[in-house]
């Protein structure tokens, strides 16, 4: 598990522009379509790389989202929202839990 | 652990690995094997596929580059698709279904006033989904079921066209249908005996057309007004990676809309003048619906149009007929309100991109509507800016698809395509609302997971309904299908973990699974309320289908079979009355013994009988020709055969040997080809 500039290789302070050039040199590497002639298990685990790339990029590319996680990185903290009841059956909301996984 | 998938995940899954086993298997011999892009449409369809690198529009049997989606049923039961079904609808209104991907992966409800739109009888199943009845073969239709006989007579098509079997496709959907409509329209694939290695949307096939071979980075907005739906997207195009920013949408606009509009328009007049409603009258309501169609593509060109209904219907007063004018600015107020609905998904689009108008380089128009002058005037009243009339809004979508069935194949390399699902996923959850776990324009594939727990202490059951769409109600949202999970151990409410995963493929089609994760426990889960078919059904389907393909196929042999012996019979007797007594009594004798053979035969309509007799005929045909030729005299045949009963001397008819019949149609076909032009 890495975060989010880990994931696309680029620094905290990198701009949207840079962030962006990252995320389409990645996803043109790692998207199934150009991996289908590949064996099973690698495209299996580009797929992954592709969500995880693609989930990265959703953050970054979000001021607001890109804000909060640049404060709980520097927090060191990884359930910035705690419990957040979304009716009875919601236990908890974790907005980078999609790179978690 | 425990497992559930939406119903119809079992078989996209396994249909995607079969798709990769098979296409790894190909690329050992050769990447070959032609994949074709195909535009199912709700009024016209086109194929497309990869031809010496580029992008090419695959015509049809008929020598058309789209066809129309229309499958009727003959009252003789005869199955015609395609031009020849559209032009029989006058005469056979009930049992010739059009725009029925209007229906497809539809619940009842969903489509109460499309029901009332159509000349044909749609009606609900037992499990409230959309079928289509078909009085002429006494039998009821999914509307998937449908559109795979369109997807049939398309790929035969293009296999003729393209000299190779044609049973790897992908195929185009509007980019706002959800997971339903995604799902069932790749069940037709499946029925028509189709791999349809990729579902995607028409605004990004149509992007995939537009900036395939262009190296500038440029910001597009797709406008797609087609004949059922309407779509917008906003896509970065540059350095080979398509990538959309958002996509928006109406499923319930399109052409046919304004059509309606027209017809009653014309039905009300109609109506006020003679107190008859022709919408009642379904021979009448499709004369109109035509006629609106022709006067709306008029429209286009002209300022106005001549409707001319003649016997349109008959009272106690005799017959009545409609003759009116419609003009453009006429249409324009009728359709005014449809035109401005227009103007929603734009907006929408534009701001989920988080772009502001000034920073769309173009904008393309897809879809036959969009040559409407009123939508060009919105489009451009809208963005400021003409529209790029560079693409052919009726192919550009085909031609799309078959560029991402060459990047499926490896034909074409270096180009990515980064689609969006356009409908947020959630479920339901306490109180009726809906949790969303994947929000709408979210790149795909991806996948997302959520915990979940009990409502109630002591609670052991979860009910989770699986919903698409942005509302906050459950009930204004798409159910994509319920599943229960059972055996969570008693515990106070809240205690409970259930993961709950989303998973959605690069077709945009859902897969969901759910496992507790406190005591990994497989529990069994039932999904009802689906609006797509199960897989048994779809199995059935397609052998129904497969049956009936073969039993198409018998028919037109035998069709054609007897066209041949009836004509073979027909020049027969022609050159035996011709040739008269030139030809040997025994030769002659033998000749018409097989010509009662083959009469016998074509009376008997047996079709084996009947090319048994043909060739029998041919032989002795042949032995006639040579003897011709062995009388003296043979040689100073003149050109062109004498007249029965009127040749100077023997020999006089040129027949040549074995050509001799070929010779005879051509001498006899040229002079009354040429008559209708001197008429």
């Amino acid at each position: 598990m890495s975060d989010p500039y880990t994931l696309l290789g680029v620094p905290s302070s990198a701009s949207l522009k840079e962030i962006k050039r990252a995320y389409l040199a990645l996803a043109k590497k790692y998207h199934p379509d150009v991996n289908n002639g590949d064996d099973n298990s690698s495209s299996s685990s580009s797929l992954s790389r592709f969500k995880e790339i693609s989930a990265a990029y959703d953050v970054l590319k979000d001021p607001e989202k890109r804000r909060q996680l640049d404060s709980d990185l520097r927090n060191n903290n990884k359930y910035p929202r705690g419990f957040n009841q979304h009716g009875a059956a919601r236990t908890k909301y974790d907005p980078y839990e999609e790179w978690q996984a | 652990m425990m497992k559930s998938r939406i119903q119809s995940m079992p078989r996209a899954r396994t249909a995607h690995a079969g798709a990769r086993f098979s296409s790894r298997r190909s690329s050992v011999r050769a990447r070959a094997e032609k994949v074709v892009g195909i535009d199912l449409g709700t009024t016209n369809s086109a194929v497309a596929a990869m031809e010496g690198g580029k992008p090419t529009i695959v015509t049809n049997a008929e020598g058309q580059r789209t066809t129309p989606s229309v499958v009727a049923y003959s009252k003789t039961g005869d199955q015609l698709v395609g031009q020849i079904a559209k032009r029989q609808a006058v005469v056979n209104p009930e049992n010739t279904f059009f725009s029925v991907k209007r229906f497809i992966g539809r619940r009842m409800e969903e489509v109460t006033s499309e029901c009332t739109q159509v000349p044909y009888t749609v009606v609900r199943d037992a499990n409230g989904n959309v079928k289509i009845q078909c009085s002429n073969i006494d039998k009821e239709f999914a509307a998937e079921e449908i559109s795979a006989q369109v997807l049939r007579k398309l790929c035969e098509d293009a296999g003729k066209f393209l000299g190779e079997k044609v049973d790897k496709a992908v195929i185009t959907v509007p980019a706002y249908f959800n997971d339903s409509q995604r799902q069932a329209t790749k069940d037709a694939g499946k029925i028509a005996g189709i791999e349809v290695l990729r579902i995607i949307n028409e605004p990004t096939a149509a992007s995939l057309a537009y900036g395939f071979e262009k190296g500038s980075n440029e910001t597009i907005l797709v406008f797609d007004l087609g004949g059922g739906t309407f779509d917008v997207s906003v896509l970065e195009v540059g350095d080979g990676v398509f990538e959309v920013l958002s996509t928006s949408g109406d499923t319930h606009l399109g052409g046919d809309d304004f059509d309606k509009r027209i017809v009653d328009f014309l039905a009300d007049d109609f109506k006020s003048a003679e107190g008859i409603d022709l919408r009642t009258d379904k021979q009448a309501l499709q004369r109109l619906m035509e006629a609106a169609e022709k006067t709306k593509q008029e429209l286009s060109s002209t300022t106005q149009s001549s409707v001319s209904l003649p016997f349109i219907t008959a009272t106690a007063d005799g017959p009545k007929h409609i003759d009116t004018t419609i003009t453009r600015q006429k249409f324009e107020e009728l359709c005014a309100d449809l035109i401005d609905r227009c103007r929603i998904p734009v907006e929408s689009a534009l701001s989920d991109a988080k772009l502001s108008l000034n920073e769309i380089n173009e904008v393309i128009l897809v879809g036959g509507s969009t040559r409407i002058p009123a939508v060009q005037a919105l489009v451009r009243s809208l963005t400021g800016r003409d529209p790029n009339v560079t693409v052919n809004p009726d192919e550009v979508v085909a031609l799309g698809a078959a560029v991402q069935g060459g990047v499926l194949a490896g034909e074409v390399s270096d180009i990515v395509l980064l689609d969006v699902t356009p409908l947020s996923l959630g479920l339901e959850t306490l109180g009726g609302v809906m949790t969303k776990i994947i929000p709408r324009n979210t790149t795909l594939p991806t996948s997302k997971s959520e915990v979940f727990s009990t409502a109630a202490d002591g609670q052991t059951s979860v009910e989770i309904n699986v919903l698409q769409g942005e509302r906050e109600m459950v009930t204004d949202n798409k159910s994509l299908g319920n599943f229960r999970l059972d055996g969570i151990p008693p515990a106070p409410r809240g205690v409970p973990q259930v993961e709950v995963k989303f998973d959605i493929d690069a077709n945009g089609i859902l897969s969901v699974t759910a496992s507790d994760k406190g005591t990994g426990k497989q529990t069994d889960i039932k999904i009802t309320g689906a609006s797509t078919l199960s897989d048994n059904e779809v199995e059935s389907m397609m052998k129904d289908a497969e049956a009936n393909a073969d039993a198409d196929k018998e028919k037109r042999d035998a069709i054609d079979t007897k066209n041949s012996a009836d004509s073979m019979l027909y020049q027969t007797k022609k050159q035996l009355t011709e040739l008269g007594d030139k030809i040997p009594e025994d030769v002659k004798s033998k000749v018409e013994a097989k010509l009662g053979e083959l009469e016998e035969a074509i009376n008997s309509d047996n079709t084996e009988k009947m090319k048994a007799a043909q060739e029998a005929l041919q032989q002795e045909v042949m032995a006639m020709g040579q003897s011709m030729y062995q009388q003296p005299g043979a040689d100073a045949g003149a050109a062109g055969p004498g007249g029965p009963g009127g040749p100077e001397g023997p020999g006089g008819p040129g027949a040549g040997p074995s050509g001799a019949a070929d010779d005879v149609i051509d001498a006899d076909f040229s002079p009354s080809e040429d008559k209708p032009k001197d008429k």
